[in-house]
């Protein structure tokens, strides 16, 4: 009797125990399904910094120092914010100090140490001749030396004075990796099993089908909101936006400019346009006739109404992009220049002026990889015939076939994935751009010495005063040549379901940490 | 019999030996893969790194002897996108993509049969029409117009399906749906033109004067005889099981071999095109082998020729 009355008592004691604690323990956070068009095969930085890959990196990773983007109302804020680094200084023209944080901890639950920080950063990753990253040179090609001062600084030296130093660390790139477990896995490993600092640790990646992050609850910038994200591949867009409708996904990325008004027709959901920090322009090939000749390429830009076509085929949406001054330039951005308008009659004189004799242009297009590009090229073509330039549209798909043989024009972008005009600069212009190589299919224009100049000194003056002297030279050389016709900013269109407090960024970066997403 | 096997078993080596050459060059055909990999703006340093990464920088004929040799063997490489072999990332989308083909084909099956018999009997009626014409509408609607009707119907309106995805017998629903209507309108269309020859034989004639009950008729009698060309069609069919599901699959983000042919297409990623063209290829003729087998089983007239 006395055994059973024990077992009795125990076996109540035990169960009150453990509902309690599992009460406790539950974990009451949603998840949240997001639909995208593609996903990335893998999420190692540097392998994967196309738009797909980058719409992950926030939930991932970490970098030291991170663009505010959610400073302002339509996530393009522009100042610099620490994010693992806690200050940064400029102890001598070409050294810097930085502090990070010591309360930080991987997905592994490994401290984050300055050996982490100085091999994410170091030669032996992003800037060394063997580099396990190739494309670290980017932006980081600039460093000469990286080295642990004590436990919480890092000294950085660079090659020479780099005024845009701290921004480097807000790219793509910027981000910080395990060194002992990034060695034994590889890069090729780490892209299918990586290991971060950011709100969510990677549970599965199925490629072409799914990748699942779960919360990383020792996150240092709070706890995350979601207990877990699953990124979805869906590809049909009428999959994507019945889902979001019926509630299968809480966002979805990549709705067309013509199914917004389905969803914002639809109950219990939302679709926000966010332009994104690329702009969409016409690279003309200069490097001969009649495309050589600047009064051609004049007459071209002044044909077009830029504001017409963005209106038609974007609405409120977008915008016309000022040539490489755009507002993520920060502070180096002068919203005053003007912007060139349509001006038929300017167009017609520079059109006179040129050598231009009615030949057949042809503007190449990459076949679906730029939304609305082809809609405004067919408009276009027609504004350029009203003054007697005969463009002809070819599509091709893309690789190799868009930059084979003849053509005088083709579709471009141009993306400011770091807040200053050097880096959109040199990725157009600069002297190892296979934009200005000429014996690359890429080439399309060669910049005078001038401008070679100025973009070096850009590269190195710290005076902001004199910069911004530099930079209106430089923008003035590129106006009077037009070796490209800006036409819009990109535009990506949300859907997100009411309840779920999530905005985008200018960028294609989805940021789903506390600061940034939330549940009603 | 060894003679008509033997002879198709060669044709057969035959016909993948050439597929397994051929695909080797026609994915070239298309331009560098490295440049689609690099994205419209190439760095130059960046497309060469690739291309050594890849192997791409050694000559053709250097590429072609080691793909040769490493297919044979069944390594057909790795995908440029993930790293991972092929042959595994083909594999590990076979399952879904056969669950989705057998379960559609049955259903065709179940559908098309009694339809093409049934028009077959009430050949020139109105019911003859109407099954007919449900047939052809099927059979001409695109899969990837169906499946968003489906979509609209079940997912958006009546909320009873989930709009995509794999997972459960839910899931499976629109897309096995969207493949097995097409499917059986095309099977309805040759069950009947089968029955119909069959039908006006004089031994169904001598078998309707002997007494025999119409039902046996047909099961007994017209239907086994019907069943060359049905078995031609069928044997197609399954032959496609492998990538005949890349538009269902890509609407309804099925993850099966369809999904990856056509991310493997647009990213040029030309070891996974090519273990789906060849293993495409091998099921085809499996198939037709199999199909040539049961003639000669079906007709002992076909093997004596």
């Amino acid at each position: 009797m006395r055994i059973a009355n024990l077992v009795a008592i125990s076996s109540i004691a035990f169960f009150a125990v453990t509902s309690g604690g599992r009460a406790q323990e539950a974990d009451v956070r949603p998840t949240l399904k997001v639909a995208v068009s593609a996903l990335p095969d893998g999420l190692a930085p540097g392998l994967n910094l196309s738009n797909v890959g980058n719409r992950l990196l926030y939930s991932v990773f970490d970098q030291a120092m991170k663009r505010a983007y959610w400073e302002s109302e339509d996530g393009d804020g522009t100042t610099l914010t620490p994010a693992l680094a806690t200050e940064w200084r400029n102890v001598s023209p070409t050294e810097w100090e930085i502090d990070f944080r010591t309360d930080v901890t991987f997905h592994n639950g490994d401290p984050v140490t300055m050996e982490d920080i100085a091999f994410s950063y170091g030669p032996e990753r992003m800037f060394g001749k063997d580099r396990l990253v190739k494309r670290g040179v980017q932006y980081f090609g600039v460093l000469e030396a990286v080295e642990v001062v004590d436990e919480d600084t890092v000294k950085f030296t660079t090659k020479q004075p780099d005024p845009i130093f701290p921004i480097r660390f807000s790219s793509p790139l910027g981000v910080v990796v395990p060194k002992d477990y990034y060695l034994e896995q590889g890069i090729d490993g780490f892209n299918l099993a990586p290991i971060g600092t950011g709100p969510y640790k990677v549970a599965e990646i199925r490629p072409g089908e799914m990748i699942r992050l779960v919360a990383h609850d020792g996150y240092w910038g709070g706890k995350p909101p979601a207990k877990e994200i699953q990124f979805i591949e869906v590809p049909e867009q009428a999959a994507r936006i019945t889902g979001l409708i019926t509630g299968e996904i809480d966002v979805t990325a990549n709705i067309s400019p013509d199914q917004k008004d389905v969803l914002v027709e639809a109950d219990g959901v939302d679709v926000i346009a966010s332009m994104i920090d690329n702009n969409r322009i016409i690279a003309l090939k200069t490097g001969t006739p009649p495309m050589d000749d600047r009064n051609l390429r004049q007459a071209l830009t002044y044909a077009i109404d830029r504001q017409a076509i963005v209106s038609a085929l974007w609405g409120e949406d977008s915008r016309v992009p000022n040539v490489l001054n755009v507002p993520a330039h920060g502070d180096l951005y002068m919203p005053e220049r003007p912007i060139v308008t349509q001006d038929v009659d300017e167009a017609k004189r520079f059109l006179a002026a040129s050598d231009y004799d009615g030949e057949e242009l042809i503007f190449r297009i990459t076949d679906g990889y730029y939304t609305n590009y082809l809609e405004a090229a067919q408009i276009m073509q027609e504004m350029w015939r009203a003054i007697g330039i005969n463009v002809k549209i070819e599509v091709r798909d893309g690789g190799a076939s868009l930059l084979e043989g003849t053509y005088h024009m083709r579709n471009l972008s141009n993306g400011i994935q770091i807040t200053d005009v050097t880096h959109p600069l040199n990725n157009s212009y600069g002297p190892t751009s296979p934009r200005t190589t000429a014996e690359h299919p890429g080439f399309y224009w060669a910049p005078p010495a001038e401008l070679l100049e100025l973009m070096a000194k850009l590269d190195t003056t710290m005076d902001p005063d004199a910069r911004r002297a530099q930079f209106i030279e430089a923008l003035e050389i590129v106006e009077h040549e037009r070796p490209q016709i800006e036409l819009f900013q990109a535009v990506e269109y949300y859907g997100v379901r009411d309840g779920v407090n999530w905005a985008p960024y200018s960028f294609w970066y989805m940021d789903f940490g506390p600061r940034n997403l939330s549940f009603d | 019999m060894l003679t008509y096997t033997s002879i198709r078993l060669i044709r057969s080596a035959a016909t993948l030996a050439f597929v397994l050459v051929s695909v080797f060059f026609m994915v070239r055909l298309a331009g560098d893969p490295m440049l689609a990999l690099a994205g419209p703006d190439p760095d130059p340093a960046y497309v060469e790194e690739l291309r050594q990464r890849w192997g791409l920088d050694q000559p053709l004929w250097a590429q072609f002897q080691s793909y040769v040799v490493n297919a044979l063997q069944g390594d057909f490489g790795r995908s440029y996108a993930t790293g991972e072999p092929a042959m595994k990332l083909f594999l590990d989308r076979v399952p879904a993509t056969i669950e989705l083909g057998v379960v559609s084909l049955l259903l065709s099956l179940a559908i098309g049969l009694p339809m093409g018999i049934v028009a077959a009997l009430n050949f020139g009626s109105v019911l003859d029409r109407v099954v007919m014409s449900t047939a052809v509408l099927a059979f001409s609607l695109p899969n990837f117009f169906l499946g968003i009707l489906f979509i609209l119907l079940f997912s958006l309106h009546l909320r009873w399906l989930p709009s995509f995805g794999s997972g459960s017998w839910q899931h499976m629903v629109m897309p096995v749906l969207t493949l097995a209507l097409s499917s059986a309108g095309a099977i309805a269309r040759f069950a009947r033109s089968s029955m119909l020859d069959v039908l006006n034989q004089p031994y169904l004639s001598a078998a309707r004067a002997r007494g025999i009950p119409g039902l046996h008729r047909i099961t007994g009698h017209a239907l086994p005889n019907a069943s060359i060309p049905l078995v031609t069609v069928i044997g197609l069919r399954v032959g496609d099981l492998i990538a005949g599901a890349i538009v269902v699959e890509t609407v309804f983000a099925w993850p099966g071999v369809g999904r990856l042919l056509a991310e493997a297409v647009e990213g040029r990623d030309l070891a996974v095109v090519q273990v789906v063209v060849v293993a495409t290829a091998a099921t085809m003729i499996v198939s037709n082998l199999l199909v040539d087998l049961t003639y000669g089983w079906l007709d002992p007239r076909v093997k004596d020729e």
